[in-house]
């Protein structure tokens, strides 16, 4: 690089510096973070869940452009993506198949911090904001499968809103909730659409932001002493 | 407020710990891309290529494997009795931190938590199996 550029260049990135504090930023959270040594690949299955989650969210974005939530039309939509949309049948299927791994890679990740013990004092709150992302992952996996409005997404969805039914007093109530009416309706498709694609989405990054910040601030639980790790 | 260690000699996180994060993160996407190009159909068959028809049944409706466990739960014993289970059950694990209070970590350290937690696994495991092939 020939200097007079490289002046440019370090006059504009310490003028953000000045500005934001990013620099002290990245010394903080990446260059100068330190984490215990050798940890193993069980540590690595939370980052792959926010991989997924973010991959999700692009695939989700794609299909939402072609994808119409009407009862009449849901159906054909999808298959124009699956057929006439360029490279429809990829993102539908990498985002069907996301789904399936995000759940496999979830549970692999709360196995692995069951069985090592690292959801013991003090990362309790870190636990459970894990479990409300465990069950909003379940939910929005759930509310994904009704929109294709295929016979599998009625169907699988009419027994699995049945559930509650056997409840003493609330049941019926319950699954009227979640249904919208007494069968699956129109209103069904409506409500499992905006909790998929704006409520559940939305819920899960301020959990997740909220579960990574307490990382931060607890440490990582150290896989190599794993009774005396109660301070400094 | 709890002071967490800090590892003076730690592993770094950049570029470190990023880069064996995006071993797996790629070792993922190998897997994963060879079901998405190599086998593109393979999650939609069946009944999810027919319209929904409120008035005509399907003969098998199955859950998708992660909710195969409980489903096959439900039909184990009285649907009621499941529900509760099911629920508290799901309670036990949110709130574990609350109830297992010990501070050991080790898994030959605490039996009984190992026992109990491996057997509850094996058990999700047998029904989702069951719950597959039937």
């Amino acid at each position: 690089m020939t200097l007079w550029l490289k002046k440019i260049y370090l006059a504009v990135l310490e003028w953000i510096d000045y500005r934001t504090g990013v620099s002290d930023m990245i010394k903080d959270q990446l260059t100068e973070y330190r984490v215990p040594p050798k940890l193993n690949f069980w540590y690595s299955l939370g980052g792959l869940s926010l991989f997924i989650f973010g991959m999700q969210l692009v695939t989700g974005i794609f299909l939402l452009v072609y994808y119409v939530p009407s009862t009449d039309e849901a159906f054909e939509s999808v298959q124009r993506i699956m057929v006439d949309i360029p490279y429809g049948w990829m993102i539908r299927s990498a985002h069907a198949a996301g789904s399936h791994s995000m759940i496999f890679v979830v549970i692999l990740h709360m196995l692995s911090v069951l069985f090592m013990g690292s959801y013991k004092k003090p990362r309790e709150i870190t636990w459970l904001t894990g479990c409300a992302l465990l069950f909003l992952t379940l939910g929005i996996c759930f509310t994904g499968y009704l929109l294709p409005w295929s016979q599998l997404s009625f169907w699988a969805t009419t027994v699995a809103t049945n559930i509650p039914q056997p409840i003493p007093v609330a049941g019926p109530y319950i699954v009227r909730l979640i249904r919208g009416g007494e069968t699956i309706n129109p209103d069904t498709l409506n409500r499992f659409f905006a909790l998929h694609v704006v409520v559940i989405p939305a819920v899960m990054l301020a959990l997740a932001a909220a579960h990574m910040y307490l990382i931060r601030v607890l440490g990582i639980s150290d896989p190599k002493k794993p009774d005396t790790d109660s301070g400094e | 407020m709890y002071k967490k260690t800090k590892y003076l000699n730690g592993m770094l996180f950049y570029p470190t710990f990023v880069v064996s994060d995006l071993v797996v993160i790629f070792a993922f996407l190998a897997i994963f891309s060879a079901g998405v190009f190599f086998f593109p159909d393979l999650l939609f068959t069946g009944d999810s290529e027919i319209p929904a028809d409120p008035f005509n049944t399907p003969e098998h409706i199955k859950p998708e494997w992660y909710f195969l466990a409980p489903y096959q739960f439900l039909k184990l014993i009285p649907e009621l009795t499941a529900l509760v289970v099911q629920t508290l059950g799901m309670l036990a694990l949110v709130f574990l931190p609350f109830i297992d209070r010990s501070e050991k970590k080790g898994l030959l350290r605490r039996p009984a938590f190992t026992l109990i937690a491996m057997s509850v696994l094996i058990f999700w495991i047998w029904l989702t199996l069951w719950g597959a092939t039937s």
